[in-house]
């Protein structure tokens, strides 16, 4: 009982971290020092922030696939107002984020209206919102030559050491840990991961909720997706390509349960820092990127069956135990 | 408290385990545009053939599927990790510089190669051919093969690929200038998918009657297309030309379905680049060279910053079968 | 003497914190009908589960024909004799009458042709039996509660049991319909077969029973002939005391009205015309039978199905109510009749169920601090002594009784006017019920207007100042204290004058007003079933599934199709030639595999997002094998084989530890195709031996025998779906996973079958797509995942699994594959492409739910 209970997803997350640490401190170059932490967060930025707004999605038993789709489609019409309708980056900025809640908005309306699972809505908005931004620009536009100050966004440091992101991250990951666990909003995240009927008969309002979460998600790919522009100094319609997986990926390994219910703001941030360290880590030690690929995978795959073996230990030897006390 | 223990329990492991390690070998970073490409492969052989002649240490990384964000973040890694050479093929001309700027600032030599970043993000580029000879090549190719009237399409390897806009920039600007008659169709994407590109040649070869060339100009896309006209039965009636790697298309350029292959030699790319960068960062390449002596390739010019390797070269018929790359 | 055909010795069973059973012993012989008496909650589910092998006791000996079992499962049950039916009907909703049948009966061997006529006599012979007139293609999810009860009895009777255990099989039967089942009860017995028979109705237990076991908190208090016992006997032995005086008395005078309901109406809910008002400090009884509209009147003025007509008026103003948190913001709070799915939420702590519907008035602000909340948690865990660990506790850890006391604290603590109680003691302890009634007194005298609603008589009798009888949807009558009897509610309940029944309902016997809680459920009318079965059920069962339904998605998307060829066919007469049309469908014929498999997965309600990497895999090793030289047969047998194994490594994740399926092949697919390029480096397998491209054939034979193939296993596999057994495990297991473990078949097993097979499957696409080239890129497959679930969802499987025809699966791949060459032929620019295809996708399922949005609204 008490191993079950002290080997919560955290705590298996911060000994994997624990062991990339030891790990690449012995086989990586420049691994352990604070330049390279902060270069962790640079790199961690867009995909750390779709696992932030995938969290809450997580939570309440949905999924959004479509966050890194729209992270393209924002990233190109960011970079056509700003060029062709001669927007100021903080008006095209804004505008994006606009977009961004929108697409949001469009995913929450066919999950609450229509009643269709999440899985499906964002399957079909994931080549919707993708589509759209090749559309725009047949594929073949590059939106780039952005003002400096805009790209200090992604490139610039402030006291020439910290990584303009890392302010932005911090605040994106503290409003959404406030959100989820320590407003009124988190907890009826929850309720309605756990039961979406009993939530509703607690007089939550389901579908108002729902849709906070898909448009905050989509809000959050529009943030993720100025920090791509400003990072890479171009917008282009194949931005963000296969970060929703990632993004995920990050979510489930931070101990969220697909199921909804399970899961917090910390352990996501917890398992973006073990899969961005882990990137880093093989580089930095010249292992090949494919490594990282079944690295991630496999890490995946052990943490969820630790989980599922850890979870039967305890009814099982209780169960023994039980059974052998009460023959006579 | 437990959560606490733990922590500090990992933190005790890894400063036992702590000491950090200082790279002294002298390396050079080589990144293709992706993985997993048999183009990139090629130019690897080159590269490993020149690393081991200068004895520096090679080091072969890069995103297993194009991305500019991604070659961005090995970049900078590399940065952090401190490598004395980069030499990189872009997939993208703007998104890579910021981060190869940073890399010279903090004094590493960057090499561009195959694919060029904007010019003041390094110090050279391994021209073997520009966008402008590539895209000329490809439509004389074109026309030796179909002649000065008729239509062809092109498939290419996905709409975003930003080097294969700019070849279709320069093909449409011959096209426009030299040859009215000529008459481009279709642009198709494959997603740089053999199987796809196939698919995608067929279609535009029954949906256009007067079809006459099919222009692929991305790797797996020139064996899909004349895989597709060989089934269709109409070798010879509808010709291929494209950018592509001699031992995909010998069988298919020995039966006279693809008339041209076009194509550096890439070991040699390869072979240039990592000379280049060994000798920029030794100082024995200056900004303001005009020439370069390269290893086994002899002296090559340099115009500006870019290194001149030459003009694309045509496999045909005749001469595929002295290459195995 | 032979011996008994079952023997139960001191059985015990524990659920975490609940011991459901303590030392349990009964026997059953052949010939015999032994009743199993005892209130909620005291333990007769629990027993009947560990007869029928669904529950594993945690002690005592289980005899079967004098023979003893220790690890008995829901199929060895099955096979030695044993048949139940549940107060739940345990049938799979998505399929039809005669299937459910079928799956009951039929040996659970997957390799047996299914042959529907033989299917469809027995189903309508054994519908004839229980007196139904149902169509055996009925889907049972379209059937109301007590038509499912009937299918229950069916099932059981034509197993040809030996030992049949009925859960309160009449509960909700007409009359007419428990005539008919007593009736063949009898015909069991003199048949040999030993009935255990759970009811609630005394005067059915004494018509039809030879011996009554009675149950109480977990614990057997007795066994009696039936003849040497009375009804008083009975309650006393269930009750454990007499059933006098254990409600509280009503303390203080009623006040002033605070709702008035009048002429209010839901005819989607069944709700007609109501009106009533409840005062301050006044306990309103709502009596009825299950079923009589008082659960869907409380829905409806809790906002769950806002009213259609008539009016609500609080404290003197007329109110609009539309949803529950409109509801609790005018001060109306209802305590749900399903404790566990609506009352509380289990996995959440006792501080956070008792404040999740005050949050926003707790923290107006809305920044949660710990505080406020746990000092209410403290509050109401004492003031209504809920027993916990402690307040950290979750839900789930609680007895029945302290469950129901902590989602009435949750209303409570919004401070109502109007406190909704629907059956607040059902399954609750006695000890825990005398509390819950002193809470509802208590709050009464607190000046809050009380609606009770509950099936047992003497609760409704002792705690309500005036009672409301319901019957189809109406408030029929309302009785004041002083004037309601047990007699003349139940008369109200049926309809009938008190003593002058109709010719064919018997008059209620005088013992029913006396017979206490197990009155409650009387026989309902046939008028008040047929209410049921037009609104509440086939309403809600078609809202809860939310999948295609009929074959309305399959027709439309064939319709879909049928248009954007004849749009093709008028803009490019060209697309339709040979030349494009044979390799089209060539390139197709993998890809409807590939998604063949997927909605295999589909069905099973799983899903498996590595089929692309899996499909990358078999390409490549097959393509190996065949350059090394290796036999076309042994070649297939890898690229098949390859893909069971990569599927199989899935299923055994996914069904063998019970990980959710989308993380684990997530997994798998970024591992595998990570693995791959490590290894091939994007390589071509170039150089195949010429007896590898359409398997040695010529071009035009290869093409047609990749496309035959292709159909054949399409269509094989689509047939063996509807006509094999293992086919229909899919959709049973995808269906209801419980009611198929029950019904004997393996779920985990089933699970596992299909994300092999979908290995399979998508391994021999990469063998039909391979052969079509002379060398096999290992990037191939990219993105098929997503083509395949995409066209399993646009084809109208349904991701909540168990619905959906393969056939229409074929359409939905044609749109998709067909969108790309239809812009070449229209010479329409390409980058609109992905942007289609997801118009598609979300247009397809977006008719979809608007079709069920109008059909339910």
């Amino acid at each position: 009982m008490n191993l079950r209970r002290f080997l919560r997803p955290e705590l298996l997350l911060l000994a994997a971290l624990g062991l990339e640490l030891a790990v690449f401190s012995q086989t990586a170059t420049n691994f352990l020092s604070a330049t390279n932490a902060l270069e962790i967060v640079r790199q961690g930025t867009e995909i750390g922030l779709l696992a932030l707004a995938l969290t809450p999605v997580i939570l309440t038993g949905g999924i959004d696939l479509s966050v890194g789709s729209l992270l393209g489609l924002c990233a190109v019409v960011f970079g056509k107002l700003w060029r062709d309708a001669h927007f100021p980056p903080a008006l095209a900025g804004a505008c994006t984020l606009g977009l961004g809640a929108l697409g949001g908005r469009l995913n929450a309306l066919l999950i609450t209206e229509l009643r269709i699972p999440p899985l499906i809505v964002t399957l079909g908005s994931f080549s919707l919102f993708r589509g759209i931004a090749e559309g725009l620009t047949g594929g073949v536009e590059n939106y780039t030559g952005f003002p400096s100050s805009f790209l200090f966004l992604g490139q610039g440091y402030v006291f020439g050491f910290i990584p303009a992101q890392l302010p932005l991250v911090l605040v994106a990951a503290a409003a959404v840990w406030l959100l989820v666990h320590r407003t009124v909003y988190g907890r009826a995240f929850r309720a309605i991961g756990f039961a979406p009927e009993g939530a509703r008969y607690a007089g939550i309002p389901v579908a108002s909720r729902l849709t906070l979460v898909y448009v905050l998600s989509g809000l959050l790919s529009a943030v993720a997706a100025l920090t791509y522009v400003a990072h890479l100094g171009q917008a282009k319609a194949d931005a963000g390509t296969g970060y929703e997986l990632l993004a995920i990926t990050a979510v489930v390994l931070g101990g969220a349960s697909i199921f909804g219910g399970v899961g917090s703001v910390h352990g996501t941030i917890l398992g973006v820092t073990v899969l961005a360290v882990l990137r880093n880590g093989l580089i930095l030690s010249d292992q090949p990127s494919e490594l990282t690929g079944i690295l991630t995978g496999g890490l995946l795959l052990a943490v969820l069956i630790v989980e599922a073996v850890l979870k039967k230990l305890p009814s099982w030897t209780a169960g023994r135990f039980k059974r052998s006390g009460s023959s006579p | 408290m437990k959560r606490f223990a733990s922590f500090l329990l990992a933190l005790v492991l890894v400063l036992a385990f702590a000491g950090c390690k200082k790279e002294k070998e002298f390396t050079i970073a080589f990144m293709p545009k992706s993985k997993g490409n048999s183009f990139f492969i090629a130019c690897r052989k080159g590269a490993d053939e020149a690393a081991k002649e200068l004895n520096v240490k090679l080091l072969w990384d890069g995103p297993t599927e194009p991305g500019a964000a991604k070659q961005n973040e090995i970049i900078e890694t590399w940065i952090t990790r401190g490598v004395n050479a980069i030499a990189v093929a872009c997939e993208n001309k703007e998104g890579i510089a910021p981060a190869l700027r940073k890399a010279r600032e903090k004094g590493i030599k960057v090499i561009t190669y195959d694919s060029d970043s904007a010019t003041d993000a390094r110090d050279f580029f391994c021209n073997q051919a520009t966008p402008e000879a590539i895209g000329t090549t490809l439509i004389e190719e074109a026309v030796k093969a179909m002649g000065t009237e008729g239509e062809y399409a092109i498939i290419t390897a996905s709409l975003t690929a930003s080097n294969m806009n700019e070849w279709q920039k320069q093909i449409a600007a011959v096209n426009a200038a030299k040859y009215p008659n000529l008459k481009m169709v279709a642009l198709r994407p494959c997603d740089d998918l053999k199987d796809k590109a196939f698919a995608e040649a067929t279609a535009l070869i029954n949906a256009n009657p007067n079809l006459k060339l099919i222009m692929a100009i991305c790797s797996p896309a020139v064996p899909g297309a004349a895989e597709a006209v060989k089934q269709a039965g109409k070798v010879g009636q509808i010709k291929v030309v494209g950018l592509g790697l001699p031992n995909e298309n010998k069988r298919f350029v020995k039966e006279g379905v693809t008339q041209a292959v076009i194509l550096w030699k890439v070991g040699d790319l390869g072979y240039l680049a990592v000379q280049a960068a060994n000798a920029a960062t030794k100082g024995e390449l200056k900004p303001g060279a005009t020439t370069f002596k390269a290893g086994r390739l002899g002296e090559l010019k340099v115009e500006g910053s870019d290194i001149i390797l030459g003009q694309p070269f045509v496999f045909t018929k005749e001469n595929i079968d002295q290459f195995d790359f | 003497m032979p011996p008994p055909l079952l023997q139960l010795h001191s059985i015990t069973k524990s659920f975490e914190a609940v011991r459901a059973l303590r030392g349990v012993s009964f026997s059953l012989h052949a010939g015999e009908v032994h009743a199993l008496l005892g209130e909620n909650g005291a333990g007769k589910s629990t027993l009947i589960k560990v007869i029928t092998g669904a529950h594993a006791p945690d002690g005592g000996t289980l005899k079967i024909r004098g023979e003893e079992h220790t690890h008995l499962t829901p199929r060895m049950a099955q096979q030695l004799g044993i048949a139940c039916i549940y107060q739940q009907p345990a049938l799979f909703p998505d399929l039809s009458v005669a299937e459910n049948i079928a799956l009951a009966l039929e040996p659970p061997a997957p390799w047996r042709l299914v042959r529907r006529g033989a299917r469809m006599a027995r189903a309508r012979e054994l519908m004839t039996r229980v007196g139904a007139q149902i169509d055996p293609t009925t889907e049972v999810g379209r059937l109301s509660m007590p038509e499912q009860q009937l299918v229950e009895i069916a099932k059981a009777l034509g197993a040809g049991a030996r030992i049949l255990i009925m859960d309160e099989p009449t509960a909700s039967l007409t009359q007419q319909e428990e005539r008919l089942l007593l009736a063949l009860i009898r015909e069991l017995r003199t048949a040999g077969v030993g009935i255990i028979y759970i009811s609630h109705r005394l005067d059915e237990i004494f018509q039809i029973a030879d011996r009554v076991t009675v149950l109480r908190d977990g614990e057997s208090v007795g066994t009696y002939p039936i003849g040497e016992i009375n009804e008083a006997g009975l309650i006393h032995a269930m009750v454990g005391r007499e059933m006098t005086t254990i409600y509280p008395p009503a303390s203080a005078p009623p006040r002033e009205v605070v709702l008035s309901v009048q002429q209010l109406g839901c005819a989607s809910a069944g709700v007609r015309e109501v009106s009533f008002d409840v005062r301050a400090g006044e306990v309103f009884g709502l009596s009825g039978l299950v079923g009589a509209g008082r659960t869907e009147l409380a829905r409806v003025l809790f906002g769950l199905t806002p009213a259609e007509c008539g009016a609500i008026i609080l404290n003197g103003r007329p109110v609009g109510i539309a949803s529950p948190e409109e509801a609790v913001a005018h001060g109306i709070a209802y305590v749900p009749e399903d404790r566990r799915r609506h009352g509380v939420i289990l996995p959440m702590t006792i501080t956070a169920n008792s404040s999740l519907a005050i949050l926003s008035r707790l923290f107006p602000r809305r920044w949660m601090r710990a505080a406020p909340e746990r000092a209410l948690a403290a509050d109401f865990i004492r003031d209504l002594r809920i027993k916990a660990a402690s307040s950290e506790a979750p839900g789930a850890s609680l007895s029945g009784g302290n469950q129901q006391k902590v989602a009435i604290a949750r209303w409570l603590a919004t401070k109502p006017k109007v406190l909704i109680l629907d059956e607040p003691t059902q399954g609750v302890d006695i000890g825990a019920k005398a509390e819950i009634h002193g809470i509802i007194r208590r709050l009464a005298a607190d000046g809050l207007a009380i609606i009770l609603i509950s099936s047992e008589l003497p609760e409704i009798l002792g705690m309500s100042d005036r009672i409301g009888v319901m019957r189809g949807g109406k408030l029929t009558v309302v009785f004041t204290a002083a004037e309601a009897t047990a007699p003349s509610l139940m008369a109200a309940a049926l309809g009938q004058e008190p003593q002058a029944g109709d010719a064919a309902a018997p008059p209620a016997p005088p013992h029913r007003g006396l017979c206490g809680p197990l009155a409650a459920i009387a026989p309902a009318q046939a008028k008040a079933a047929e209410q049921r079965r037009t609104a509440a059920w086939s309403a809600q069962s078609s809202v809860r599934r939310g999948g295609a339904s009929g074959a309305f998605r399959e027709w439309s998307v064939a319709a879909a199709l049928a248009v954007l060829l004849a749009v093709l066919a008028v803009l490019a007469p060209r697309f339709f030639t040979a030349a494009q049309l044979v390799p089209l469908l060539t390139a197709a014929a993998p890809a409807l595999l590939a998604a063949a498999g997927a909605s295999l997965v589909i069905l099973t309600r799983q899903i498996d997002i590595s089929i692309g990497s899996q499909f990358a895999w078999c390409s490549v090793l097959a393509g190996l094998a065949a350059a090394q030289g290796w036999p076309l047969p042994a070649v297939c047998a890898v690229a098949v084989a390859v893909g069971v194994g990569l599927g199989a490594i899935n299923g055994l994740l996914v069904a063998g530890l019970q990980l959710p399926s989308i993380v684990v092949t997530l997994a798998s697919m970024v591992t595998l195709r990570e693995a791959l390029r490590w290894w091939r480096e994007g390589e071509m397998v170039r150089d195949l031996p010429s007896t590898f491209q359409w398997f040695g054939l010529s071009q035009t034979t290869g093409q047609w025998t990749t496309i035959a193939i292709s159909a054949a296993c399409f269509g094989l596999l689509a047939l063996a779906l509807g006509r094999v057994a293992g086919g229909r495990f899919l959709y049973a297991v995808g269906s209801d996973a419980e009611a198929a473990r029950l019904a004997g078949l393996r779920p985990r097993v089933v699970t596992f079958g299909a994300f092999a097979a979908a290995g399979g499957l998508t391994g021999l696409a990469a063998l039909l797509n391979a052969v079509r080239f002379t060398d096999v890129d290992p990037k191939s497959g990219q993105g098929l995942e997503m083509q395949a679930i995409a066209a399993a969802v646009v084809g109208g499987i349904a991701i909540a699994g168990g619905r959906g025809k393969l056939w229409g699966v074929l359409p939905g791949l044609l749109i998709l594959t067909i969108i790309g060459p239809a812009l070449v032929f229209t010479h329409t620019p390409p980058q609109w492409e992905r942007a289609l295809q997801g118009a598609i996708i979300l247009l397809a399922v977006g008719a979809d739910g608007w079709r069920n949005r109008e059909k339910t609204a």
